[in-house]
């Protein structure tokens, strides 16, 4: 079973090289990236079962000790995050392939291929047993979104693109030198070792490299101080691409700093990490509240949200921790489904101005309906996932006794359900006042056979996306004791050890 | 151009171009053991193509497809120890004794590194391509229409 | 010798800040270029004291061989400073075709708010 760990990270690469080969050949391209994102997800699925029923599994890539070479980890935390992610993915993709007919998707040209080299990415950076290779995993995950960010080349997007670029490359090289640093610190940049090595060091040394690493995962997640970029260079891309950005980047971010504060016993840090995830929530939201084009709106969401995965993880208990993987696996889909409806909205009517849009309640209420059940789920209301979610969390909180997080987290909540009814009102309710995209504006629409057949495949993989938010709701219980055991064993770390070093130690 | 006007330039790098394919064989090959490797031979011969193109001689064509195919060659080598039963990456060494040559030692990792060369010899292909592309040709005006349209909303 | 190399880190890191900061893209190219190389050598200097090339075939003859492991980890980390490179000098000219120069601009977003704001007040 071991196999289907390194070959998560290998088959969307080779996908990615193969459909470069024959990007102009559309239904190969398509067959290709489908095929292998299907493929991807089956396989983490049966990951998941695996892990769930035998615990973790280790390659060794290579055949190389753990203290010289790679090292894949494949245990409770990382399955049930890839499986989400590669779920999401495929849906994308769907919905893309859907949208092609439309101006406002991707070139398919390159952004099938680039994808693919995503979706390696976010799988090795997710497997990774090593700071190294969570390196290279990052840059091929950024590499791939500057280029999702910018290949249309047309102003708007090469200027934000700019400012993504030059934040998140100088977030890498930090990145870089923290690799050094825990380096000369602890010779070694295997994770497991670092367990075991990380808590020796002199309390200075270990708040130096917790913080330092705070701040580089911090910029990749979006975190308070760090998160400008990402209002400004989001909305411009176009929104399938946004959609997986915003399911999967900033999420990977936390992800990799849950991984590497709770193994590394960063407890010391919890206070730290609560005021930056409170003040996160909050600027998040009002954020959202300032702005007035659904895509921005949105996009503010992701940094607000953000905030409570931190809390959770600043609360370094078992029920915080496992409340903010619950968070993760929930907002991956959520984050993305609500873009999608966003990418359908704006194929519709041509703009994503909220004073531009309305009325959509009436001509399409379907659409509606897909944008108010994760938008409720968003805001935490039950019965949706968020709800459970949040409820974790809140939970957590008042049983680690610290109050001030848990009101501003509900005030966050509040203010989300806020700007959801901003959305709301502008775009779905009111009277219409954009023409419909069945009035072809200009020669530039494709065919209408064509342009509603694309519209139910749109369709199509959004009310999928949206099915799986609601599955999260419903299978809240078995994910709940998925997420718990992963806290535990994160926290604990010496499953961790055992597992990655196994009989050599 | 500049270089186009300079005989002496052109002529030169004509004649030095088989050189530095000799120089980026050997690296090529000695890399096992032995300071070069693919990424290096890659950029040798990066370095010639890219002295080429400022010259007007020619080179490589379809640097996207010599990239998707090195891309592939990788991923085979990658997952073709899977197929045996051992783990990803793994890798193989022969040793035989030829007439010329001595003995002689390779391995799968010069099929992987083969992928390499290609892969950087394309990505600095296709990057000259799109540079050559902002400056010479204006190809793009029809994105530069598009932008100001977007811009003015 | 490692007191030079991390005062040329150092260097080399603040010069790259500095560089970074500026609104010109082909000066943030050159900035990233020297905080890569900054990185590279924080890395190497992190492999400890400087020793005999560590090679397979020459292990047996030496005693004192330098840490292989910083050193693959630099070299990757070139491999992908040199790709980011190149694509940074695609993007900046993009940028310079589409606008003439290659500054960075302020989001359109940002400036109608603030303009906003300014004409409330």
């Amino acid at each position: 079973m071991s196999v289907l760990v390194g070959l998560a990270v290998i088959v969307p690469l080779l996908a990615a090289m193969v459909s470069l080969g024959v990007r102009r050949h559309a239904f190969l391209r398509d067959t290709v990236v489908l095929g292998s994102l299907v493929g991807v997800t089956v396989m983490s699925a049966v990951l998941l079962i695996q892990v769930e029923a035998n615990g973790s599994l280790v390659v060794r890539v290579g055949g190389w000790l753990p203290q010289l070479g790679i090292v894949l980890v494949a245990d409770m935390f990382a399955v049930l995050v890839l499986s989400v992610a590669m779920v999401t993915i495929t849906l994308v993709e769907a919905f893309s392939i859907g949208q092609r007919r439309s101006t406002a998707g991707a070139d398919p040209t390159v952004a099938a291929p680039m994808l693919m080299v995503l979706t390696a990415g976010v799988a090795l950076s997710v497997l990774t047993g090593d700071l190294f290779t969570l390196f290279v995993a990052f840059e091929l995950m950024l590499v791939a979104s500057y280029v999702l960010l910018t290949h249309k080349g047309q102003a708007g997007q090469v200027r934000s693109g700019m400012t993504y670029v030059v934040i998140n490359l100088f977030a890498s090289t930090l990145f870089l030198f923290g690799v050094a640093f825990v380096y000369s610190a602890t010779g070694t940049v295997n994770l497991a070792l670092l367990v075991e090595r990380i808590p020796e060091l002199q309390t200075e040394v270990r708040w130096g490299i917790g913080l330092w690493f705070l701040v580089v995962f911090g910029t990749k997640a979006a975190m308070f101080p760090l998160f400008s970029w990402l209002p400004d260079s989001y909305p411009t891309a176009p929104t399938t691409i946004t959609a997986v950005f915003a399911g999967l980047l900033t999420k990977i971010g936390v992800y990799v700093m849950i991984r590497f504060h709770t193994l590394m016993s960063m407890d010391d840090l919890g206070t730290v990490i609560l005021v930056i995830a409170g003040f996160t929530m909050i600027v998040g939201v009002l954020g959202a509240l300032a702005q007035d084009d659904m895509k921005r709106i949105l996009s503010f969401h992701i940094v607000s949200q953000i905030g409570y995965m931190l809390m959770g993880l600043g609360l370094f208990s078992v029920a915080g921790v496992a409340g903010a993987i619950i968070f993760v696996v929930h907002q991956i889909p959520v984050k993305t489904v609500l873009f999608l409806v966003g990418a359908m909205v704006e194929t519709d009517r041509r703009s994503s101005a909220l004073s531009k849009l309305g009325g959509l309640v009436s001509s399409r209420p379907w659409l509606a309906v897909a944008f108010a059940l994760p938008a409720l789920s968003l805001a935490g209301l039950p019965p949706f996932s968020g709800f459970v979610a949040k409820l974790a969390l809140i939970d957590a909180g008042v049983e680690a006794g610290t109050v001030a997080i848990v009101v501003v987290g509900l005030v966050g909540s509040a203010l989300t359900l806020l700007s959801m009814v901003k959305i709301w009102a502008g775009v779905f309710w009111g009277p219409q006042n954009a023409p419909a995209f069945h009035a072809p504006e200009s020669e530039e629409w494709a065919p209408r056979s064509a342009t509603a057949r694309g519209w139910s495949t749109m369709s199509l993989a959004t009310g999928a996306a949206v099915a799986l938010t609601l599955a999260i709701a419903l299978f809240a219980g078995p994910l709940w004791d998925m997420s718990e055991r992963a806290a535990t064993e994160l926290l604990d770390g010496e499953v961790y050890v055992t597992d990655v070093l196994g009989s050599e130690r | 151009m500049i270089a186009d006007r300079s005989i002496v330039v052109q002529d030169g790098i004509r004649l030095a171009s088989p050189l530095a394919i000799i120089v980026a064989t050997m690296l090529f090959f000695g890399g096992h053991n032995q300071p070069g490797g693919g990424f290096a031979g890659g950029l040798v011969l990066g370095a010639v193509v890219a002295l080429r193109s400022a010259t007007g001689l020619s080179v490589p064509l379809h640097p996207v497809r010599m990239m998707a195919l090195g891309g592939v060659i990788i991923g085979g080598v990658a997952l073709g120890p899977l197929v045996v039963g051992d783990v990803v990456l793994d890798q193989y060494i022969w040793e035989t004794t030829l007439p010329v040559l001595g003995k002689v030692k390779a391995g799968t990792a010069l099929i992987f590194d083969a992928g390499v060369v290609l892969v950087v010899l394309g990505l600095i292909v296709a990057m000259l391509d799109a540079l050559a592309q902002g400056g010479e040709h204006r190809t793009t005006l029809r994105l530069d229409a598009e932008g100001d349209r977007e811009a003015d909303q | 010798m490692s007191g030079v190399l991390i005062l040329v880190v150092g260097a080399l890191t603040a010069i790259g800040t500095y560089l970074v900061t500026s609104r010109a893209l082909s000066r943030i190219v050159l900035g990233f270029a020297l905080l890569g190389h900054a990185a590279v050598l924080a890395l190497v200097t992190a492999g400890g004291r400087a020793g005999d090339p560590p090679l397979a075939d020459r292990l047996e003859t030496s005693a004192d061989a330098a840490d292989p492991l910083p050193q693959a980890l630099s070299l990757t980390a070139i491999v992908i400073s040199f790709g980011l490179t190149l694509f940074l000098l695609a993007l900046a000219g993009r940028q310079r075709q589409l606008s003439g120069d290659d500054l960075v601009e302020d989001d359109i977003e940002d400036r109608r708010i603030a303009e906003h704001t300014e004409a409330e007040q």
